[in-house]
């Protein structure tokens, strides 16, 4: 069966099969339960999210205004707050060095994490450690790879993006941001919300200096707190390594499937075919899921032969 | 069709609403909720999900309300928001779905719920059940097309797609339903 593009009629039903109308029409008809959601429930939804973003920018604010104040007195204990790397503010920020004030220590950024403003383009504002505010500019953003969940979030007024390693490029306008992924995995968040994964121009080289993988409930367990947080592009890496580093692993089962569903939902068949091929050749005596595996493959249709998780 | 007097009005109370008065955002919540709730429930399916994604779709649109631009109409971005957030619990559905099925291979005793019209409520489990095959976008196609009834132009405005992949992905997921309910399928 193929179902090649045509011109669209705007008058061309949506059902043409009649026994699958007769379903849509009892998905159509089916009644609303009863609606608890009030307004008050929801005004107070929104104060929070208020006020969680007021504290954000306060924070920015405040760590503007004793970032400069720490610059100052830097100069003063120069001769004992500069690290060898030249990381200076961040060192300011860290360091016991620096005399207790009255005011709140700022924000600083993550060790893992380093922005360069281009050109004119002003600094960043830092709202925590892996949050910063960007204003119009250009900016290069720069985030080691680590073991951990944390992404940097760079804020704009066209949206988001959101960098769990790798390195991406920003342009940020007055109400409009453009950011190329050059590596790694980074997602882009548009201000109502919709969540679209950054890609890199071509497959990252892996790195020969891995250090010993994280082991498989670790690797699970990040998985899942990625995909909680919308981040399929980063759960599909996790997964990834978890059913390759650790086949034998009693989570690589539902691993396996769980990245076969993420990859044909973010229309990679031909990734998502072998993710299930593979799963077929792993478990074949295993019952549970093999119709589900070998339906999804015949929906999948025909695609290139596969070498484990990649096809050739 | 909304009369002038009507428009007037919500233009209205849409534009209080966006300085922050909550007696007009609570005029909008009482005028779309029922639309957003009907949206998210043919989307997902299941009547237990409803209010919490309404809930959350306006506490999305209050908070974004100020940006709103007036380029489409308020209730097609509230459908775009409400598609966002069905996006998210798709997602949640498919992970706890792999962890049951691998738990335990036994489908659900339809004898929970005998108080149901236990025929439609099959059939209409077997339909969304085929739904969750589906790529998120040829899934939300079909349903903005074939369950919510939009035109192609409405449901090309809400999706945010150009109107001939509006139409490309409905007939795919029509052909592919038709695969997965072992339903003859011709294109017409």
């Amino acid at each position: 069966m193929t179902s090649p593009f045509r011109p669209p009629n705007h008058d061309e039903p949506a059902v043409t099969s009649p026994e699958l109308r007769r379903l849509v029409d009892l998905a159509r008809d089916q009644p609303l339960p009863p609606l608890r959601a009030a307004p008050e429930a929801v005004f107070a939804g929104v104060d929070a999210a208020r006020r969680r973003q007021r504290l954000v920018l306060t924070g920015g604010l405040l760590a503007a205004g004793i970032a400069a104040l720490a610059l100052v007195r830097l100069d003063v204990f120069a001769t004992r707050t500069t690290s060898p790397s030249g990381q200076v503010a961040q060192h300011v920020a860290t360091t016991a060095d620096v005399p207790r004030t009255a005011v709140p220590r700022p924000p600083t950024l993550a060790s893992q994490v380093r922005i360069v403003a281009e050109g004119e383009t002003p600094s960043p504002t830092v709202l925590g450690p892996w949050s910063v505010g960007l204003a119009p500019g250009t900016y290069s953003v720069e985030v080691d790879d680590h073991p951990g969940d944390e992404q940097l979030r760079a804020r704009s007024a066209g949206g988001t993006v959101e960098l769990h390693h790798g390195r991406v490029h920003i342009l940020v306008g007055a109400d409009h941001t453009e950011a190329r992924l050059e590596t790694g995995v980074a997602t882009w968040v548009a201000p109502l919300g919709e969540r679209t994964p950054l890609t890199p121009p071509a497959a990252e080289p892996v790195p020969s200096d891995i250090p010993a993988p994280p082991d498989a409930a670790d690797l699970a367990r990040r998985a899942e707190a990625q995909l909680t947080a919308g981040r399929r592009d980063a759960a599909i890496k996790l997964l990834t390594q978890l059913v390759t580093v650790h086949p034998n692993h009693p989570a690589a089962r539902s691993a396996l499937m769980d990245l076969a569903g993420l990859l044909k939902s973010d229309a990679r068949p031909n990734e998502a075919r072998c993710a299930y091929r593979l799963y077929l050749s792993r478990y074949s005596g295993k019952a549970q899921l093999a119709d589900e595996v070998e339906k999804a493959l015949a929906r999948l249709g025909d695609g290139p032969a596969c070498k484990g998780l990649r096809p050739r | 069709m909304a009369t002038g007097d009507e428009e007037t009005d919500e233009s209205a109370v849409l534009a209080a609403a966006q300085r922050g008065d909550r007696a007009a955002q609570g005029v909008l919540f009482h005028r779309h909720r029922e639309r957003v709730a009907r949206q998210v429930l043919r989307m997902c399916g299941d009547p237990a999900a409803v209010d919490d994604l309404v809930q959350d779709v306006f506490i999305a649109a209050f908070s974004a309300l100020p940006r709103f631009r007036g380029d489409s109409q308020l209730s097609t971005w509230l459908y775009t928001i409400a598609t966002n957030r069905v996006r998210n619990y798709w997602d949640a559905q498919r992970r706890r779905k792999r962890r049951e099925d691998i738990a335990t291979s036994h489908p659900p005793d339809p004898a929970e719920t005998p108080e149901q019209d236990l025929v439609t409520r099959q059939q209409r489990a077997r339909l969304y059940a085929a739904l969750a095959t589906l790529p998120d976008k040829l899934r939300e196609a079909f349903v903005a097309r074939a369950i919510e009834g939009l035109s192609l132009v409405d449901a090309s405005a809400a999706l945010g797609a150009p109107i001939s992949t509006v139409s490309y992905r409905t007939r795919r997921a029509e052909q592919l339903l038709c695969a997965a309910l072992d339903i003859p399928w011709r294109e017409s």
